[in-house]
Order: C-alpha cells, then sequence, then structure tokens
C-alpha cells in the first residue's frame, strides 16, 4: 500500500482507476445512471482522507451502503403519498434545498449538531457518516438495538424543534 | 406542509422520529410493519409527522458527513494545506454554505489529468462569472450551484438547480457534460443555457454550435432517445412534457437578458414571471390561482423585487401581501 505522503496521487489513483467500473456497478444497483453518478461522487467525498488498509474496499462498501440507503428510502417514500414534499425528500435530495437558501438555516442545523447530547451525536455519526445500520451501531457501542433506534429518534427530534418554525417550512414545503 | 406540522404533539412527535429512525437504520419485522401501517392510518397527522423526520434523515446522510466529523484529522504532511477541511459533497446546499460569496472550493491538489471537482455556489439575489479548470467560461444566476470535475475522458457539471450559461471551450476528446436532476446535455464546444428553477421543470436554450439533450429518469421511466438542438434552439421540459421551439434572434437575446440582470418576458402567466423572482431571491413568492395566469410583457431589473411588485400592483387587478416569514402572496384585488 502507497504510503501517506502521497496522500493525494493515491487518492487520484484510486479515482482513476476505479470510477468507471464503480459507476457501473452503482448503476446496476440503483437502476439509473444518475443516482449512481451522485452515490460515486459521494462515496470518493467520505473516503477521501479517510485512512484504509484497503481504500478501494472501502470506496465500495461505502458506495453500497449510500446506495442501499436510496434503495430504502425510495421504499419509504410511499408513506406520504398526499404530499409530493416527502416523495421527492425521499427518493431525491435535490429539491429540497431548492427551498433552503439562507446561511442561518444551515448554521442552525449545524449548531444543533454540536449541542447534541454526545451519545445521541455519537449514534448519529455512525449511521450517517460512518453508514453503519442500526445493529452494527449496537454491537460497536455494546448497547441494545432499542437504544440505539431511540438515540437516533431523539437526534432527529432535537435537531427538528432547533429549527424554527418558518425554517421547517422552508425546508418541507415545496 | 402546514405550519400545524410545528406543533405535534409530543407523542406524536416521538413516535414519527421513532419510525423514521427504524425506517432508516434498521430492517422492519413484519410485525412492525403491520405496526406501522396502523400507526399511519390512525390519524392524517402522523403521516405528515412521519414524513417530515424521514425528510430532516435523508438530509442528514446527505448533508452532514463533513460536519459531524471533527474536522482537522491531520492525515498528510503539514504542508497539505488544501486539506484544511473535507469539502461537502452535498452541493444542493451549497447556495447556503457559500451565501457569503460565490466560492471556488478545490478538492485534491491541481494536477493535470487528475480529480478535481470545483464547487462553485451563488447566493440568492447574486450573479457570478467563473472559469472552470478546463477553460469554459460560466455565468451563474442567482441561488445557483455547480460542481465541475474534469478527467481525461470528459469534463463534466453537475447544476444543482437554478441557471448557468456556458461557453464551453472546444475539446472533441473531452466532451462537456452537464448533468440536472432531470437530464444530461452533451457538448463538445458551443455556447447554451440551462435553467432549472422547479425540480421538474429544465429549459435548455443553446445560443452557439449544438448540444445533445439526453433526459433522465423521471420518476423512473426509462430515458428517452437524445434530443439534437442547434443554435436558437430552446428545448422546455416540465413534468414530463417536452416542448421544442426555435427563437428569433430577438427572443434569444430576450432569453439571455439575465446576465444583464433582467428579465425579459413577452406574454408569461404571472406565476411563471414569479418562480423567476422567487428563485432569484431565495423566498416564497406565488399567486392565487385566479390571477396566476395573468399575461405579463416587459422588462423587469431581477434585482428589484418590490419595483416589480409594486409594478404589477399599479398595473394590473392584484394586491401584494406580505407575511412576516418573508413569504409574497399575490391575489385578486376584488
Amino acid at each position: 500500500m502507497a504510503d501517506s505522503s502521497s496522500e493525494s496521487d493515491t487518492f487520484s489513483a484510486l479515482y482513476e482507476t476505479t470510477v468507471a467500473p464503480l459507476k457501473r456497478y452503482l448503476a446496476r444497483l440503483l437502476g439509473n445512471t444518475s443516482e449512481a453518478e451522485e452515490v460515486a461522487h459521494d462515496a470518493y467525498m467520505r473516503i477521501y482522507q479517510k485512512p484504509a488498509e484497503n481504500p478501494q474496499a472501502l470506496l465500495y462498501t461505502t458506495a453500497r451502503r449510500l446506495a442501499i440507503n436510496r434503495l430504502k428510502r425510495r421504499d419509504i417514500s410511499p408513506v406520504a403519498p398526499t404530499d409530493a414534499g416527502i416523495d421527492r425528500a425521499a427518493t431525491r435530495t435535490p429539491s429540497i434545498p431548492d427551498q433552503v437558501a439562507a446561511r442561518q438555516e444551515w448554521d442552525l442545523l449545524q449548531t444543533a449538531i454540536r449541542d447534541l447530547p454526545p451519545g445521541c451525536r455519537e449514534v448519529l455519526r455512525l449511521r450517517k457518516v460512518e453508514l453503519l445500520s442500526h445493529r452494527e451501531i449496537g454491537e460497536q457501542l455494546g448497547i441494545a438495538i432499542s437504544t440505539v433506534e431511540k438515540q437516533h429518534a431523539r437526534a432527529l427530534r432535537l435537531l427538528r424543534a432547533a429549527l424554527p418554525p418558518e425554517t421547517r417550512d422552508n425546508l418541507f414545503s415545496s | 406542509m402546514t405550519s400545524d406540522s410545528s406543533s405535534f404533539s409530543r407523542d406524536i412527535d416521538e413516535q414519527a422520529s421513532l419510525w423514521a429512525a427504524r425506517l432508516d437504520g434498521s430492517d422492519l419485522s413484519n410485525a412492525q410493519c403491520a405496526e406501522l401501517d396502523a400507526w399511519l392510518a390512525a390519524a392524517p397527522e402522523h403521516r405528515d409527522a412521519l414524513a417530515e423526520y424521514t425528510t430532516i434523515d435523508a438530509i442528514l446522510e446527505e448533508h452532514l458527513s463533513a460536519d459531524i466529523e471533527a474536522p482537522a484529522v491531520a492525515l498528510g504532511p503539514p504542508n497539505q494545506t488544501a486539506a484544511r477541511s473535507r469539502p461537502r459533497v452535498g452541493w444542493w446546499w451549497g447556495a447556503g454554505l457559500a451565501a457569503a460569496a460565490a466560492v471556488v472550493i478545490m478538492l485534491s491538489t491541481e494536477r493535470p489529468g487528475t480529480v478535481s471537482p470545483e464547487r462553485i455556489a451563488t447566493a440568492i439575489a447574486q450573479r457570478q462569472s467563473v472559469e472552470l479548470s478546463d477553460g469554459t467560461a460560466v455565468q451563474l444566476n442567482a441561488h445557483t450551484n455547480l460542481v465541475f470535475e474534469a478527467t481525461s475522458t470528459t469534463r463534466r457539471a453537475r447544476l444543482g438547480g437554478g441557471q448557468a450559461f456556458f461557453e464551453v471551450d472546444k475539446d472533441p476528446d473531452r466532451p462537456f457534460i452537464v448533468d440536472t436532476p432531470l437530464g444530461s446535455v452533451r457538448v463538445t464546444g458551443t455556447a447554451f443555457d440551462i435553467s432549472t428553477l422547479t425540480d421538474d421543470a429544465i429549459t435548455v436554450t443553446v445560443t452557439e454550435g449544438s448540444v445533445e439533450v439526453r433526459l433522465g429518469e423521471f420518476n423512473h421511466q426509462s430515458p428517452v432517445a437524445p434530443i439534437r438542438l442547434q443554435a436558437h434552439d430552446q428545448l422546455l421540459v416540465s413534468r414530463g412534457q417536452t416542448n421544442l421551439r426555435q427563437l428569433s434572434a430577438e427572443a434569444l437575446a430576450d432569453e439571455m437578458a439575465w446576465r444583464d440582470g433582467y428579465l425579459v418576458v413577452d406574454d408569461m402567466p404571472l406565476a411563471e414571471v414569479l418562480v423567476r423572482f422567487a428563485h432569484f431571491h431565495g423566498r416564497g413568492i406565488s399567486a392565487a390561482p385566479d390571477v396566476a395566469r395573468l399575461s405579463l410583457s416587459g422588462r423587469f431589473p431581477i434585482d428589484d423585487l418590490d419595483a416589480f411588485l409594486l409594478g404589477i400592483e399599479t398595473l394590473h387587478p392584484v394586491r401584494v401581501l406580505r407575511d412576516q416569514s418573508g413569504t409574497i402572496r399575490i391575489v385578486s384585488r376584488s
């Protein structure tokens, strides 16, 4: 494995050799190329500068988990058939940020994340950054899945509550 | 979503957030699925609450990866200052992040032929001109996000909402592709404009050369055949309907007037004009159904929303209502 002194060279080399097969792999998983592009891009960003013995394996694991989360959200989308907002949000996040322009909203969310209770924040990080499932998080932290679920839910409640109602309207209305 | 949504009862709040968490991070058992169905069926606000939480949850995955981590991991040698903070991949949030000014963030050290995504975002009520690393000149309208990535074989830009005018340097070996949520536009060397102000509509206008538009999977439909556009062609896609038309030189100039800060319209329904102002200013502006079709013509300085509103109030039988959150609604005066 290349040493870390040529971090960006290594990354570039990894990118060059993996980008085409990774996108094909993702396109097969997701059934379309545009989402495959997005997930691939997201995966590279996430593994960039992340220490790994086998960066390519990490890349594929990350990409696969991101793709599966997307597929899951497609399944969730019928949850709100009457509301175009969630439908788009669940399958295709692009539409939401159309509404989200002001910097304050982003800052509020960032502050709220910083202020989460440590346990809550760690669960959220393991789920959203490390992309671990609730079961895996439970194993890693040595806590019950139901506790993981509750911490995750609590993080969502605290973050939602941290956004003032008009900001939420911006986030959710169409 | 209505403003009621901010006042779910505590119980609904807890249930909804828990279901959103489970839907995201666990695999529901059959019993849990039945339980969820029953809970959703019990009251309509359950569904609204769950929808809010699944939305928040989805946003978190897409956009928080960079923030929640401790920033300075300091892996590389100390001189690698280019890696100060991990650039965020969530370009859809770009306008908010870069609200102060348009910015360009380089991902890795600049080396020709290697990966170099560039992120450019304009804030609301701002326009910006930039030159991409391949020499392509781009003008971005307000509230527009663009990510550009060049490799030895392609040049790829992702337009995440907003409007941009591209003057692409000719390079037959490296096609220039603009991806949008609704499809992609492929060119070799040309000048064209893409506008995608709402997420179900896109307009591609070609001023020079030709481009090829591949519409993507609207709601997972199979892609349609590529559409070839020549100079003066304009392709409008809205809610799955496509419409190709040829613009006169004058009409083309009108379409491109945004680059000088003007919105020029000729017999355009009020609602459509409002979409443009709303996007530029990053505010909710809407028209009541009975005035939405009111036809407008004129040349409006897009920066000056108040003048525009005053103008339509003066010239048309409408009234402009503003609420405290800054949302504007236009209603019939009667």
